[in-house]
C-alpha cells in the first residue's frame, strides 16, 4: 500500500457493470477494500457537459422536425459531433437548426431535467421508441433528459441544469458530402 | 464483481468522492463508487486523480 500516493487517471470506461479507472501507474497488489479519494478535472467534465447539452438541444429539434434519429455522436474537449439520421436534412434545415438552438439558448431559463422511466413506460411511449428505432436501451430502468418543451431523450451522460449556461451553439461544418458521414454536424460551444 | 456506483447519475455537479477497491490490476483500478464519467460513446479520456 503507498498510503497517500496519487494516481493520475487517463482513461475511465464502463465495461456495462463496473467503471474502470486507468492509470499510467501500475497500482499496488493487495489494496482490496482500501478507501480511495477521486477527484476529477472539473474544468474537462464541465467542457463535455456543455458539449452534451447542445448535442441533447440538437438531437430533440432533428426528432421533432425530421423524426431524425441521433444513434452516434461524440464529445470531445474542444468539439463535439453527432449522425442526424434523415434523408430530409438539408443544408436550409442545418441553417435553421442552428438559428433555433441560439435562439433556445439567448431566450435562457430552460431547465434540463432528469426522468426515469420503467421499461415497460419506455417500451408503450411511441415517441421513445421511435427515437430508439424500436431497440429500447437495456435495463428496467431508463434514464431520459427533458430540456424545456422539446422531446424527452435518452440520456445517460451529463448534461448542464440550465441552457443558461451556454452562450451559443456553432455548427463548425455542416453536411459532408459524400460517404457515411454525409450527415453529420460538427459543432462548438461557448 | 459488485457493480461501481455511478454517482454522477445523481449530481453531474460532484467532482469528488471516496470509494473503496474491488479490484485493482496493473494500471487498472475499480471501485464501488465514483465520480468519474466514463462516456458511453466517447473516447475522451476523463482526466483526473485517485489517490489510495
Amino acid at each position: 500500500m503507498i498510503d497517500g500516493k496519487e494516481y493520475g487517471i487517463v482513461d475511465a470506461w464502463f465495461d456495462g457493470t463496473n467503471v474502470h479507472l486507468m492509470s499510467h501507474d501500475t497500482f499496488p497488489d493487495n489494496i482490496k477494500g482500501k478507501p480511495v479519494y477521486q477527484e476529477i478535472d472539473w474544468d474537462v467534465r464541465y467542457g463535455h457537459m456543455k458539449f452534451r447539452t447542445a448535442l441533447r438541444i440538437v438531437s430533440a429539434i432533428a426528432f421533432r422536425d425530421l423524426r431524425a434519429t441521433t444513434r452516434i455522436n461524440q464529445t470531445y474537449d474542444t468539439e463535439a459531433w453527432i449522425d442526424i439520421e434523415s434523408d430530409a436534412l438539408d443544408d436550409s434545415f442545418v441553417k435553421a437548426l442552428e438559428a433555433e438552438c441560439n435562439e433556445i439558448i439567448s431566450k435562457g431559463g430552460l431547465k434540463t431535467e432528469y426522468v426515469w422511466k420503467s421499461r415497460e413506460e419506455f417500451i408503450a411511449d411511441q415517441e421513445l421508441m421511435s427515437q430508439v428505432r424500436n431497440r429500447p436501451p437495456e435495463g428496467e430502468k431508463i434514464r431520459l433528459v427533458r430540456i424545456g418543451d422539446l422531446p424527452e431523450q435518452v440520456e445517460y451522460g451529463t448534461v448542464v441544469r440550465s441552457t443558461d449556461e451556454l452562450k451559443s451553439i456553432r455548427f463548425k461544418t455542416s453536411l459532408v458530402k459524400g460517404g457515411k458521414l454525409n450527415k453529420r454536424l460538427t459543432l462548438y460551444v461557448e | 464483481m459488485q457493480e461501481t456506483k455511478l454517482l454522477y447519475l445523481d449530481d453531474a455537479y460532484s467532482t469528488k468522492c471516496e470509494g473503496k477497491v474491488i479490484f485493482n490490476e496493473f494500471t487498472d483500478l475499480v471501485v464501488d463508487q465514483t465520480v468519474f464519467f466514463p462516456p458511453p460513446a466517447t473516447g475522451s479520456p476523463m482526466t483526473g486523480g485517485a489517490r489510495l
